[in-house]
């Protein structure tokens, strides 16, 4: 166990290193550079060479890569062209909220799919069931920022439940403003959710140990927590993780929307201004995180499910 | 105390997690047919012309003369949602066909040798999943300018990953069964075995995800429209209807609802057709 | 008992709760209280540096302006300075000189007193012409310290424009001590006289200004905190205000203008003092060509570009220069929307048939798009293609840089009053080529710098008038409409006054 977390951590590094190749080409590639961005409307030839200097922009690709790896080595990932203060520093302050964000949202999914999902196993075939699954997978199809501004307008102005925009200031507080943002993500991932673990847990229902244990008495509580649930949950949390990316992703513009000072909207702000600094560091960080709930992932999975052996 | 009676349900069900096919996955197909059909025709049956300005008729509500309404310049809404539909049918189509086909051949190679094409596989799948999804394409489309043509590269340079991972993960563990081994021994060739014998029995799965993979793009162009990168102007696209008429959500809603509700219908029976794409295989391989 | 009665009463139990456990989080609303009046404002982007040497966006632009004063300030009639930093002025004989006496006992927030060598440094490195912004003071050559209180400015040739730039951002006064202290940083580290300092700043996301305890109006500013707030998508920003949890927006989207006032909310128009244009590349033909270009600008439906994309909040142009600027002339035989005039231009050029045009618009702007597309309708019935480019900003600014664009959309913006700025970029192709139009007339050239020189007022409007007419019959831009600056606040916000520099005036606001 320990050897193959060990070897899964180690794995790490290729992939850590193949990312921040990628990020440092792809975002290099795009035309325009930071000179411009800064500038803006207002940009001259002139000033623009003179930034481009300034920001160390005109040497070749590749020397620029070194540099970056070497600062890297030593935990410095370069100054943000844009607000001019450390790139890691802005990053790392924003993290908290992404995370507060995610996990909020991915509660509040599990709080909407674990009842519905039940219900639906549990009544299967039936016209609940039916509607239940209608529901969501029309759910699928819509926008989430539409979603978002839609929920905004309905519990924010129409009905002044709880705050818009921004994070709050800490605590209850935070929570309070980020419940619309988590709600939209979750109802957006909330389909998927739903439709896994509606059949693992109908799976789990048909198979013979949880007949055999009702008929020998077993109490229905005791099989829905030990059974039921843990088995019915595993191939659930691997589909959670596997689609932690695409969670993610989906933070990215409801941040844009809802205004929240998030890793997911600065990414995408850099990307736009070309402040490569900050593309890096975040590509690496969004990276480790991925890579981290993958491992994690694994880990539950193995833990619950004791047939599952780390060979390969 | 209830018996094991109470808890079996009436009727057998099938074991494993695609509910069984009955009216659902003809649901679903008559639903897209349709679809087509009128995408299709859309040149024939839409009232007005998709790019015709009404100046003098902006922002109409729903009427007789307009069923959907119109947008701020006058266009008439249904023409356009028709007419958006051609290019949202063909964007879940082609974005999912290309992925589907790269990343079933290359998942196929590497499922297959396993060894050393198999881990570099998995180091490019780690590499790419580790960015989201819509950061990639934005980024690329960024670079290659917005449009179609540009929208499928990027589409299809993210996505074939997808595909590669559940194929080679389905091909890994078919490798080792009795009929692969068997035709090995046989002396069939390697390229015959993969696309003969082992291609057909792992590629459901992948075309499960690609049914919902279909609906995936189609948000992922509406993602791309709300920053302004999806489908150009003047092509009506549902995705960035809606995107670029959020600002009028409050003041004149059906701009963003209709083509939003294209898109709900859309995917819901592209969803029904995923939830039995297991069984229609079968129905068309018996036939 | 039945299994899935037990399951679904489990389950029903924790949803419930878990659901209604935000609910609780809800709490009343703080009313603004009597110890401190804040003023909560939402704005779509950060500002990004404190520095006018080194600003290019209109946040930072603003922000500044409220942190920093200057010699003088635009009056509210938009067409004349008012003391603010300088209480007066007097201008030698040869128009060479301008020497200003700074009002006394004026403090910076910290308390350390405003002399003559923070306006000198200050000024220096305003009019510095390797800065983005030394353009404004071209014939400056130094500014030079009198004595403790007095500034005397030297030009190389009489300068109109002088104190129209000194309104301006660039000119803005700041702590010599501080420049000494932190150097470039200064950027992050602002030290000024104004109403307001800053207390923190949360990059992207939130800055916090507190009033100036030293400020020298007395009895200003009303409110104690400003919180600006970076919210990006335009629908959040306007069901925020409309949900009072700020006190004010800017870039309110034209169409819900009329919902928001509908709401009772106070809604703020800015008018004249930007102008949407279409700038043409004349390195591109057929558009070298003025008869082209004249067709062109005649194919333009600006009232329906008013009416259905500005909802009646912009006004038709009817010059490049906005209709605050100085010597504006509406009636030098502006473009107007003739499709005949058109037809009849397009046919004395080399492409009668018509042709095909490709413009670049940037990537997320509906306005822009919208414009476009109604000249676009125009342009089809005089045979003219329009084909739609829309590029991610960046590669956008980048582009027109690189002048590889065809015709390039874009509001010009205003930073001063005096049309010497914007005539000066679009009339001269010393000035980065035309502003990228390649448009080279001699005689426009010289009446720009003639007029920079003319201290007459009459004699400078005669000569903007002549400029003005030049810019609509030769068409290297085209104009559209007076784009308005939009903004809207709650009914309790009183005294909310932007200038036509987008100055926001804090220091006279208050909250009832």
């Amino acid at each position: 166990m320990i050897r193959y977390i060990a070897g899964r951590l180690l794995l790490i590094l290729p992939v850590l290193f193949g990312v921040s190749i990628v990020a440092f080409m792809l975002i290099r590639l795009i035309p325009g550079n930071p000179a411009v961005a800064i500038l803006g409307e207002r940009a001259t030839p002139e000033l623009i060479a003179r930034v481009q200097n300034q920001l160390g922009l005109n040497l070749p690709m590749w020397r620029q890569y070194l540099h970056f790896l070497g600062n890297a080595w030593r935990g410095e990932f370069g100054l943000s062209f844009f607000y001019g203060e450390d790139a890691s520093i802005l990053t790392l302050q924003r993290i908290p909220v992404t995370l507060v964000l995610i996990g909020y949202a991915a509660l509040i999914g599990l709080i909407i799919a674990v009842p519905v999902a039940t219900v639906a196993a549990v009544r299967r075939e039936t016209l609940v069931d039916h509607i239940i699954r209608l529901v969501f997978t029309a759910t699928i199809g819509i926008p989430s920022f539409w979603l978002g501004i839609v929920l905004a307008l309905l519990l924010s102005v129409r009905v002044r439940l709880f705050a818009l925009g921004g994070a709050g200031s800490g605590g209850f507080d935070t929570l309070w403003h980020l419940t619309l943002p988590a709600l939209t993500i979750a109802l957006h991932i909330s389909p998927i959710l739903v439709r896994a673990l509606r059949s693992s847990l109908i799976e789990v229902m048909d198979s013979e140990y949880v007949t055999t244990g009702l008929a020998m008495g077993l109490r229905p509580a005791t099989l829905l927590v030990s059974y039921l649930l843990r088995n019915g949950l595993t191939p659930f949390i691997s589909v959670l993780g596997l689609n932690i990316g695409w969670l993610i992703g989906g933070t990215i513009i409801i941040e844009q929307v809802f205004g929240i000072p998030g890793v997911g909207s600065l990414l995408i702000t850099s990307i736009l201004t070309r402040d490569y600094s900050i593309v890096q560091f975040v590509t690496l960080v969004l990276a480790f995180l991925v890579i981290l709930v993958n491992l994690l992932t694994d880990l539950a999975y193995a833990a619950l499910d004791p047939r599952v052996s780390f060979q390969r | 105390m209830s018996t094991a009676a109470a808890v079996v349900p009436a009727r057998p069900v099938r074991r494993g997690w695609l509910a069984p096919a009955g009216p659902s996955l003809w649901v679903g197909m008559i639903g897209i047919l349709t679809i087509a059909v009128l995408a299709a025709l859309a040149p024939l049956i839409a009232p007005y012309d998709p790019t015709a300005l009404a100046l003098g008729k902006g922002l109409t509500p729903p009427s007789a003369a307009h069923w959907f309404g119109t947008d701020q310049l006058g266009r008439d809404i249904l023409t356009r949602v028709l007419y958006a539909a051609r290019i949202d049918l063909q964007i879940g189509t082609i974005g999912v066909l290309i992925p589907l086909v790269m990343g079933a051949v290359i998942g196929l190679f590497a499922g297959y040798y396993a060894g050393w094409p198999d881990a570099l596989l998995g180091r490019v799948i780690d590499v790419v999943t580790a960015f989201p999804f819509l950061v990639l394409v934005l980024a690329i489309v960024a670079m290659l300018g917005p449009g179609l043509r540009n929208f499928y590269i990027a589409i299809s340079l993210v996505s074939w990953v997808a595909y590669a991972r559940i194929v080679r993960g389905e091909a890994l563990s078919v490798r080792g069964r009795g009929y692969i081994l068997a035709a090995r021994s046989l002396g069939f060739g390697d390229l015959r075995i993969m696309f003969r014998h082992l291609l057909p029995n792992v590629i459901v799965p992948a075309l499960v995800f690609g049914m919902s993979d279909f609906v995936l793009d189609i948000l992922a162009g509406a993602s791309l429209g709300f920053f302004g990168l999806g489908v150009q102007p003047p092509t009506p696209e549902w995705g960035v209807m809606i995107a670029e008429g959020r600002n009028f959500i409050i003041t004149a809603p059906w701009v963003v609802i209709f083509p939003g509700v294209a898109i709900i219908v859309t995917s819901f029976f592209v969803s029904l057709i995923g939830d039995n794409v297991s069984d229609l295989v079968r129905r068309v391989r018996a036939a | 008992m039945r299994l899935h009665g037990t399951v679904l009463r489990v389950v029903s139990c924790v949803a419930a709760v878990a659901l209604a456990a935000p609910i609780a989080f809800v709490s009343p609303r703080s009313s603004a209280g009597a110890a401190a009046a804040t003023l909560t404002m939402a704005r779509n982007a950060d500002m990004l540096t404190w520095d006018p040497y080194h600003t290019g966006d209109d946040p930072s632009i603003f922000t500044q302006m409220a942190v920093y004063d200057r010699l003088v300030k635009l009056a509210p009639s938009n067409k004349d300075v008012e003391p603010e930093l300088a209480t007066s002025w007097t201008m030698s004989s040869d128009g060479l000189t301008a020497t200003f006496t700074l009002r006394p006992g004026v403090k910076f927030s910290d308390g350390s007193p405003l002399t003559a060598d923070d306006v000198v440094l200050s000024l220096t490195r305003a009019i510095d012409q390797k800065g983005d912004w030394g353009f404004l003071f071209s014939p400056v050559k130094s500014v030079t310290k009198v004595d403790d209180r007095t500034v005397a400015i030297h030009m190389s040739e009489p300068f109109a424009p002088l104190l129209a730039a000194l309104s301006t951002f660039a000119a803005s006064i700041y702590s010599k001590a501080q420049f000494d202290k932190y150097g470039q940083d200064m950027a992050q580290h602002p030290l000024g006289t104004g109403a307001f300092v800053l207390d923190s700043w949360q990059k992207g996301s939130t800055i916090t200004l507190v009033r100036n305890p030293a400020y020298w109006q007395t009895g200003k500013p009303k409110i104690d905190r400003v919180i600006m707030r970076v919210v990006g998508d335009d629908n959040t920003r306007v069901l925020q205000l409309q949900s009072g949890q700020v006190d004010l927006i800017d870039f309110v989207p034209p169409n819900q203008v009329e919902q928001v006032r509908g709401a009772g909310l106070k809604v703020y128009a800015v008018n004249g003092t930007a102008v949407l244009r279409y700038t043409l590349n004349e390195t591109v033909k057929p558009l070298d060509e003025v008869n082209v270009r004249a067709a062109l600008a005649f194919a333009v439906d600006r009232e329906a570009v008013a009416k259905n994309v500005y909802f009646g909040l912009a006004t038709v142009a009817r010059s490049l220069l906005p209709s605050t600027t100085l010597y504006y002339d509406p009636n030098a035989d502006p473009m107007t929307y003739d499709l005949a005039k058109a037809k009849a231009f397009l046919a004395k050029s080399s492409v009668p048939g018509g042709f095909t045009l490709t413009a670049q618009l940037p990537a997320g702007n509906q306005t822009y798009l919208d414009a476009a597309t109604i000249w676009g309708n125009g342009l089809k019935q005089i045979g003219v293609t329009l084909k739609i480019d829309r590029l991610e900003t960046t590669t956008l600014i980048q582009m027109r840089n690189a002048e590889h664009y065809t015709v390039y959309n874009a509001a010009w913006t205003n930073d001063t009053p005096d049309p010497d700025e914007l005539m000066g970029v679009a009339m001269d192709i010393k000035s980065q080529h035309a502003a990228h139009t390649f448009y080279n007339n001699q005689e426009a050239q010289q009446l720009v710098a003639q007029a920079r020189r003319e201290l007459d007022p009459r004699k400078r409007q005669a000569l903007y008038t002549r400029l003005q007419r030049i810019e609509s019959r030769d068409a290297p831009q085209i104009y559209i409409v007076d784009v308005p600056r939009l903004y809207a606040s709650l009914p309790s916000v009183a005294g909310f006054a932007p200038n036509s520099q987008g100055k926001y005036e804090f220091e006279n606001v208050s909250k009832r």
